[in-house]
């Protein structure tokens, strides 16, 4: 075993910098974290009454959505999976977002309960994914953000 | 009256990324930037950056905003305003921290060779920037905010990548650094060619690591072992005893995605042992070359005393990996005669420039091109051997007894400009040719 990684009970703090693997997993995160956040603005807007032809939001959800559930790419799926809990993560996942299209491209209706439930779903997604990509997240932006510059 | 107040201020937070990404745009319209693909360069920055802030316009001028639940909006907001930071950081290194335009003529020399050999399609649109540690990462494209105005490109595959180059400043200043720059390449052609990830039938993703999966240890190790390989059959023995120079005098961290310095000196010298082999039995009757091959000699031993000291880890899949990188680009593999090497090191050490003796044979355009290939590979090659062996002519070393910075500097110019005209006289031949 090489010496410095002899030790594979590695310490978190001294992994997380800017490394390409990290960036990666990093542009990844921001992937699919804006799914979610497109899918909650949609089902938000969509229980309002706005609908895709007028809102610029549930287009750019519906976009998402459909490159998720046609291109079903494992490795956000799997990235998704992780913020998830419990049996059939990724086939329960896929058919909440394909739930979330449908209701988006108006080929489903929803009731008030129902919208209530798939937006606290997607919320309670998108608060597991943030939180379990913390470190990597303020790690990345730290390097930009530390600067001052184009803070708004 | 609550939700009016926050809507405004989520409009003005929004006009204010879009005026920063304005302002960001002209910066690049307006910068200089040394790449040679620097007119791709800003017409890809350009389009990130028009699409970001139109769309940005066209939110903050609508109503949706407004509608929504004050907490999904933080949460927009907040992912907006993540997104713009990186973006913008990431375009602010490449405009304000780009390196000196000699890397580029280096880097340059060996994509042209990839082109031509027909490893990558087209080149790869590169910028190196200087930064802590030698790394390469991805342009982060703004995707989901193109998604609107591009629906052609796909989301999760962009058509186009953009790929930047880390190197600290040191290595802007030392050309014998610059080898460090085509192990970086070499992980561009990794990212192309996905030989590690065919040869484990997946990929591994870094937490796998971080769990102390041994797969996925060694998928990493094997990236990085493959990316030395590809960066030794570029340049030839120099990236070799580069690396054992940086376990020496260990310069860079090395994140636990890397293996340790001896391994992949040890991997390597698996690979070149016939060159190697070559140069400790070779019999010369010349006594300046005779008195660099014993040098060089003590050098290849020292490495390979290196080997006892070792306990490496080799990953079963490493041997399959290299033998099918060698195989895939067989018409790569550096082609540097030990005649050539004496040649240019005996001119060098004197401080003569080194010029190819080779003739032009127009009409015989393969065979030409191949002698090509080697030139800035002498140069680099014999110009770190002198460096490192301390090789400098006696009237040379006479001449900056006083001052041997002030040698060793101007020896650095020298073998920089000795590469510039190297790659010159290629594109001229190449352009006589065609």
């Amino acid at each position: 075993m090489e010496p410095h990684i002899n030790d594979l009970e590695y310490k978190r703090q001294e992994m997380i910098e800017f490394e390409p693997v990290y960036v990666q997993r990093f542009n990844s995160y921001m992937v699919v974290k804006g799914l979610l956040i497109y899918s909650i603005c949609g089902i938000d807007l969509h229980s309002k009454g706005m609908r895709y032809r007028n809102s610029l939001l549930i287009r750019s959800a519906i976009k998402w959505l459909n490159e998720f559930v046609e291109k079903r790419n494992e490795d956000y799926l799997s990235m998704l999976a992780k913020a998830e809990e419990g049996a059939n993560l990724k086939e329960g996942l896929l058919d909440l977002l394909k739930k979330v299209l449908s209701i988006l491209k108006d080929k489903e209706r929803c009731t008030d309960e129902e919208y209530e439930r798939i937006y606290n779903n997607l919320k309670n997604l998108l608060d597991k994914l943030t939180s379990l990509n913390r470190e990597v997240e303020e790690k990345i932006l730290a390097r930009y953000r530390s600067r001052g510059s184009y803070k708004v | 009256m609550q939700d009016i107040e926050v809507g405004d201020l989520i409009r003005y937070r929004l006009l204010e990324i879009e005026r920063a990404t304005r302002r960001i745009l002209d910066k690049v319209k307006g910068t200089r930037l040394k790449s040679p693909y620097e007119e791709a360069i800003k017409e890809f920055l350009g389009k990130n950056l028009t699409s970001l802030s139109r769309i940005l316009e066209r939110l903050s001028k609508g109503d949706e905003i407004t509608k929504l639940k004050q907490e999904t909006l933080s949460k927009f907001v907040d992912y907006i305003r993540a997104e713009s930071d990186y973006l913008f950081g990431v375009i602010e290194d490449i405009l304000s921290q780009e390196a000196a335009a000699e890397l580029y003529y280096f880097l340059d020399f060996y994509v042209d060779l990839l082109v031509n050999k027909k490893i990558v399609e087209n080149s790869p649109m590169i910028v190196i920037i200087k930064g802590y540690e030698p790394k390469t990462y991805p342009f982060p494209i703004p995707s989901l905010l193109l998604s609107l105005l591009s629906p052609e490109n796909s989301l999760l595959s962009p058509n186009e990548s953009l790929w930047i180059i880390e190197v600290p400043v040191k290595v802007e200043s030392n050309i014998f650094e610059w080898t460090i720059l085509l192990h970086e390449l070499a992980h561009i052609i990794e990212d192309k060619l996905r030989i590690v990830d065919s040869e484990f039938g997946r990929s591994y993703k870094i937490e796998e690591l971080e769990r102390g999966n041994v797969n996925a240890m060694d998928y990493y190790h094997c990236k990085e072992y493959l990316c030395d390989y590809i960066a030794l059959l570029l340049c030839g023995p120099v990236w070799f005893f580069m690396l054992y120079d940086l376990y020496l005098t260990p310069t860079y961290r090395l994140p636990y995605t890397h293996p340790e310095w001896p391994s992949r000196a040890m991997v390597l010298k698996g690979r070149i042992s016939d060159f190697l082999n070559n140069i400790k039995n070779a019999t010369i009757k010349n006594t300046t070359s005779t008195k660099v091959i014993e040098r060089l000699t003590k050098l290849i031993n020292s490495i390979e005393q290196l080997e006892l000291k070792t306990v490496y880890h080799k990953p079963p899949q490493l041997d399959n990996i290299l033998n099918n990188v060698e195989n895939k680009l067989v018409n790569l593999s550096f082609k540097l005669s030990l005649e050539d090497l004496l040649n240019c090191i005996h001119d060098l050490a004197r401080f003569k420039p080194y010029i190819s003796k080779r003739p032009y044979i127009i009409g015989k355009k393969e065979e030409e091109l191949k002698d090509e290939d080697i030139d800035v590979n002498v140069i680099v090659n014999a110009g770190y051997l002198i460096y490192r062996l301390n090789l400098f002519d006696k009237e040379i070393q006479e001449y900056f007894r006083h001052d041997e910075y002030k040698m060793k500097s101007e020896f650095m110019y020298l073998v920089t400009e000795c590469v510039r005209s190297a790659r010159i006289v290629m594109l001229a031949k190449q352009a006589l040719l065609s």
